[in-house]
């Protein structure tokens, strides 16, 4: 399964949470430097899909490539399949970003001090290299001012742009995107959309799942449409967005596009 | 009303806060760490340990701490386990509020939202790396309030141990007491030195509680 030339690669992911069935098979690959939007109605399985991709939540059936490499398991001398030693797997997690809905900054450090979190801790370079590197990429998001401010005082836009930094900071594969700008005051989903949209000219590999209609149309190379744990549909943003092929994807878009 | 009273039994008074304030330093760290334990047992997912723990602390929750006091210096010794005066009564002390202390750690952290965990996952940390970096920082600030009231809590029952026989600042004010027959000042001054240090602990552990949760401010 090598192609070096893919950043991420999933094939037939089932998950389930008990009796519930949320992913019935998906597969997807992302090529490097491509930005992929998913959308699709709710509790279509869009974060469900995204969690494991990372292994946040493992997948009960199916496999993820990262780069080429078998993602959260290894094969045993006598075939079997067994999980990674969690070691190994925090290594594979570090090399995927991912930007929540929530932000989920963490409210005791800093702006720099969320940055630089995980080049300190993780990546293990020195306090004041990671200061460096974290002062570098909070102007990136522009946010250089805001470097020693906690996050209780910042905007719900500013705490993404740290978010999105914090996971830039770990120099990444591929970053994910779980509707980042759905908990923001509509104002505030502009900074927030400029950013990613800088990123995805800058050759970074992203996977988006996101409603911003403006944001697949101008930044996406695909668009990939969910429902009921599936991928039905998938598209250029020209095509899927003006063009839907499915009447779920037609009747989705009505909703948003008004 | 005679001061002078309180200066001739000072060493004496002294000598028991003394040992008031080991044993309530002690206590308190030891039931601390056993509550730290049983809050890490009760998360360690083996049926039959959670379970052990769950009916320890009901059992403990049921109990008067007088009552685990004299099980633990009249009744243990029966079946042939003997402790000394002051080493029964840091027992019974660190069981008696281990799990209160186990209830505040366990809210504290499950007060944590799960995304910041989970984001330090994705980050690529250790479980011990998120609960160092990510979960004592913060549980610290959320545990410090209960946890003061539960040491006060503690400090105050260390003056039942004088029941058997230990030095403490109660005991040895029941000694001078019963040599001086002057209960009002005695009494009076040693109330007003568990108030004074006890009121002391409260106000410097809000200093301490604003200090680590200062992020929190959005003024
Ligand atoms: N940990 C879990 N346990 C049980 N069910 C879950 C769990 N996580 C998700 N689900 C269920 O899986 C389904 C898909 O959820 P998911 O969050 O992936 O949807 P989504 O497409 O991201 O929706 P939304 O647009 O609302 O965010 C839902 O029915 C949800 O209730
Ligand atoms: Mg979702």
């Amino acid at each position: 399964m090598k192609n070096d030339n893919e950043a991420i690669r999933a094939e037939g992911i089932v998950k389930r949470f008990g009796d519930l069935t949320v992913l019935r098979g998906v597969s997807l690959a992302v090529k490097r430097g491509e930005v992929v939007c998913i959308m699709g109605p709710s509790g279509s399985g869009k974060s469900t899909l995204l969690r494991c991709l990372n292994w946040l939540s493992p997948p009960t059936e199916g496999t993820v490539w990262l780069a080429g490499e078998v993602l959260g398991t290894q094969e045993t001398p006598n075939g079997t399949r067994v999980p990674l030693p969690d070691s190994k797997l925090r290594r594979q997690r570090s090399r995927i970003g991912m930007v929540f809905q929530s932000f989920n900054l963490w409210p005791h450090r800093t702006a720099i001090g969320n940055v630089m979190e995980g080049p300190m801790i993780v990546s293990g370079i020195t306090k004041s290299e990671a200061r460096r590197l974290a002062t570098e990429i909070l102007t990136r998001v522009g946010l250089t001012e805001k470097a020693d401010v906690y996050p209780a005082k910042l905007s719900g836009g500013q705490q993404q742009r740290v978010a999105i930094a914090r996971a830039l900071a770990m120099q990444p594969e591929i970053i994910l995107f779980d509707e980042p700008t759905s908990a923001l005051d509509p104002e505030l989903v502009g900074e927030v959309l400029d950013v990613m949209k800088s990123l995805a000219t800058q050759e970074i590999t992203m996977i988006v799942v996101t409603h911003e209609v403006g944001f697949a149309k101008d930044a996406a190379d695909r668009i990939l449409f969910m429902d009921e744990g599936l991928i039905v549909e998938e598209g250029s943003p020209s095509e899927f967005l003006e063009n839907p092929k499915e009447e779920r994807s037609r009747q989705f878009l009505e909703r948003y596009l008004n | 009303m005679e001061l002078s009273i309180i200066f001739k039994y000072a060493p004496m008074l002294l000598q028991g806060l003394q040992l008031t304030i080991i044993i309530s330093i002690g206590g308190i760290i030891c039931s601390l760490a056993l509550g730290s334990v049983l809050v890490a047992l009760s998360r360690s997912g083996i049926r039959a340990v959670v379970i052990l723990v769950r009916v320890y602390t009901e059992i403990i929750l049921g109990i008067p701490v007088l009552v685990l006091l004299y099980l633990i210096y009249f009744v243990l010794p029966e079946v042939g386990i003997r402790f000394s005066e002051i080493p029964t009564g840091l027992l019974t002390l660190t069981l008696y509020y281990s799990p209160y202390m186990a209830e505040i750690i366990r809210g504290a952290i499950n007060a944590i939202p799960t995304g910041q965990v989970e984001a330090a996952r994705t980050v690529g940390m250790s479980n011990f790396q998120i609960a160092k970096r990510i979960m004592v920082p913060q549980a610290l600030g959320l545990a410090i309030p209960p946890l003061t009231g539960i040491c006060i809590g503690l400090v105050k029952d260390s003056a039942l141990l004088s029941i058997i026989s230990v030095h403490e600042l109660a005991y040895q004010t029941k000694q001078a007491v019963a040599r001086t027959f002057a209960p009002f000042e005695l009494w009076a001054f040693v109330a007003f030195c568990y108030w004074a240090i006890l009121s002391f602990w409260e106000v410097s552990m809000r200093k301490v509680e604003k200090r680590v949760t200062r992020y929190r401010e959005i003024g």
